[in-house]
């Protein structure tokens, strides 16, 4: 993703599907985790996805480096490597070991947490060996929450990536993206769904009430 | 590495049984009577020419794009001569000695004549009878689950115009996880039955139409072909369609599966598929994916005939139907849709949809009494055997009378397959097509493919 002009009205993004209303509320998100040094023979994206679910539900579904399987694609397994220090904690630095389903251009990949800011809702993870084409891969995704023109949660996932031998940025790109769109539209319909279960769950504990 | 159910082969409740211990009237004999030189049935009548004096009739392929003209038949002495035998490298790989003898002389007149009799009473509409035999193996390669599926149906119907019975066979290569195979291996060969039952009655009607009608425009043959493609066609659809709702666990329904594997499902599963449907003497495939169907014919040394075309995404004409529907090939490990599936069509994978199809592409082709054997396998095995090896293999395979020293079927799994591996071998009917499609799968393994190999031979040719 390009750099946007010092101090100018930043255009939307091509592709992203948000309106300019929606992004004017998340640049300080995008200028704050979205922005990489992209050097030559690496290349770069930014997806959005709108989420009507609250932002803390589906913030519980990203957050999971140790079950990335609940809502993305092509993952058979996923195990964390022991930590005898951190235990069960999920910190920066955790590892963790995925392997992909047959039939597609990769069998494992390790993954290593980088950042969980449960505060800010940012979480970021980059790839550090398997096997796979992508290299030096690095992803950051943030769950904001938007307020206009209606209240929605809008998950942002960018990442940087070096473009393999034989490639062109175009084809690495493309390749990056449908993943990541294929995930985020799991990601909607996990958290919608789960929304949905939690809301039913709590009409049917308050609807008994006797009227006072 | 996961060991695949037994029963992921055993052919479904078909038994086809010693040809000893058959006699001429049970319907199953049909399967083995030996081929006999006489016109073929009342149906064809109007279309066949008369027959020349020669008592070999050698009968092309019908016109079809994946069917090169077979080359003139070898002289005896070119038969035998070294440029026929494969090189040394190949050789050693094979693991046994491959010796090209001359085909044996077809089936004598009188015979064939001493059998009319019973035949003719017994199938009055299909005095000729051509011979079917199978076996199939699935082995799961390195590093891999088994995801392969095998579907085995001799005698799955008959077909309405004259009874004929209809032979299915299938092969089923899935990915991203298991279901969508094991659906085509379950279901396949129900709907398309069900389908041919349907195309069987409009075609009788049609056919009653034509002759009410006086029409002269009506083709037997035409029309039959017709009727098999349409209902390939909305079997690969109908199975399309329920893969859409197959769950993890195995469950087909709507509304959406609801145990707890149903989460865990992945977006890109799907599965090839390579069907053949023998009826009479013609062959009729049906393939969807990179799974293939070659045809082997005789004597040694002819070219096979391959009757699919696999669906690589870089294949010229798939790659423009994909870039049409605004899709995008890109080299990753291989050409890929989207840079994510190395085929361009797949029953299954709603999420590359429309890209990837799961529109049959279908041929027919005319048997010949020198035909040798089908093989229908997974890109596992083609990957590494070319069709040549192939054919070669499964020819020496079916025409030795004798067992090999090691026979890779005796004591189970034991020491005979490569260490590692699993073999999945079931009860078949002719050993020699098990022994055939067991030699395949070990040279695959040998030859280090990394995918799953499914292998199924059928023996076109009655041999004692």
């Amino acid at each position: 993703m390009d750099q946007q002009g010092a101090g100018g009205d930043a255009e939307v993004p091509a592709g992203l599907g948000l309106t300019a209303a929606e992004y004017e509320q998340l640049r300080s998100t995008v200028d704050a985790h979205h922005r990489y040094a992209v050097g030559e023979g690496q290349c770069s994206s930014l997806l959005a996805q709108r989420i009507h679910a609250p932002p803390e539900a589906v913030w519980a579904v990203v957050r999971r480096f140790d079950c990335p399987q609940v809502y993305k694609h092509f993952i058979r397994s996923c195990a964390l490597r022991p930590d005898p220090e951190a235990g069960d904690a999920l910190c920066p630095g955790r590892l963790r070991e995925v392997s992909v389903i047959s039939g597609l251009p990769a069998s494992t990949s390790t993954e290593r947490l980088d950042l969980l800011d449960d505060a800010a809702r940012v979480f970021g993870f980059s790839i550090t060996g398997g096997e796979h084409r992508l290299r030096n891969y690095r992803s950051v995704t943030t769950v904001s929450e938007l307020a206009d023109p209606a209240i929605c949660t809008v998950v942002l996932e960018s990442y940087v990536v070096d473009v393999p031998d034989g490639n062109t940025e175009d084809d690495t790109r493309l390749f990056a993206d449908t993943v990541i769109r294929l995930n985020l539209q799991k990601l909607k319909s996990v958290a919608e769904a789960n929304a949905a279960e939690a809301a039913a769950t709590t009409n049917s504990v308050l609807l008994p009430r006797p009227a006072e | 590495m996961v060991m695949a159910s037994a029963g992921v082969n055993v052919p479904g409740g078909d038994e086809v049984r010693n040809p000893t211990a058959a006699s001429a009237s049970t319907p199953e004999c049909r399967m083995r009577r030996r081929h006999r030189l006489e016109p073929q049935g009342s149906g064809d009548a109007a279309a066949a020419a008369a027959p020349g004096p020669s008592w070999v009739r050698r009968l092309r392929p019908a016109a079809s794009r994946f069917s090169p003209s077979p080359s003139p038949s070898l002289s005896p002495s070119s038969s035998q001569s070294s440029a026929d035998r494969p090189n040394d490298e190949e050789q050693e790989e094979l693991d046994h000695e491959v010796e090209v003898e001359l085909a044996p002389a077809g089936p004598q007149l009188e015979p064939g004549e001493a059998e009319g009799e019973p035949e003719a009473e017994a199938v009055a509409v299909a005095p000729q009878v051509w011979p079917v035999a199978f076996g199939s193996l699935s082995m799961a390669g390195r590093m891999r689950m088994m995801e392969d599926a095998v579907s085995l149906h001799p005698d799955l119907c008959t077909w309405a115009a004259d009874g004929s019975p209809m032979h299915f066979f299938g092969v089923f290569d899935g990915h991203g996880g298991s279901h969508v195979s094991a659906l085509c291996r379950d279901r396949m060969h129900e709907v398309v039955a069900e389908e041919l039952a349907r195309e069987g009655a409009t075609f009788l009607r049609r056919r009653q139409e034509s002759a009410a009608s006086g029409s002269a425009a009506w083709s037997e043959r035409a029309e039959e072909e017709r009727a098999w493609r349409a209902a390939l066609q909305r079997g690969f659809r109908r199975v399309d369609d329920m893969a859409a709702l197959a769950c993890a666990c195995g469950r087909v329904a709507r509304p959406s599966c609801s145990c707890p594997l149903a989460g865990t499902s992945s977006g890109i599963v799907g599965s090839t598929a390579v069907v053949a449907l023998l009826v009479r003497g013609r062959l009729v495939v049906a393939n969807c994916g990179d799974s293939r169907a070659v045809l082997c014919r005789g004597p040694a040394g002819t070219p096979p005939v391959p009757l699919s075309s696999d669906h690589k995404p870089n294949r010229a004409d798939e790659k423009a139907r994909i870039e049409a529907a605004g899709g995008r090939v890109v080299f990753n490990n291989g050409h890929r849709v989207r840079g994510i599936l190395a085929m361009s069509r797949a029953l299954g994978d709603r999420l590359l949809r429309p890209e990837v199809i799961a529109e049959p592409e279908i041929t027919v082709t005319e048997r010949t009494v020198e035909d040798e054997c089908l093989i229908l396998a997974s890109d596992g095995m083609w990957d590494v055997i070319s069709n040549d090896i192939a054919c070669n293999v499964a020819r020496q395979c079916l025409e030795d009378g004798n067992p090999p020293p090691a026979d890779p079927t005796a004591g189970g799994g034991g020491g005979a397959p490569a260490a590692g591996v699993v073999v999945v071998a079931a009860r078949e009917a002719e050993p020699r097509c098990l022994r055939a499609a067991s030699l395949l799968a070990r040279l695959a393994i040998g030859r280090e493919t990394q995918d799953n190999v499914s292998i199924v031979v059928v023996d076109l040719k009655h041999r004692d």
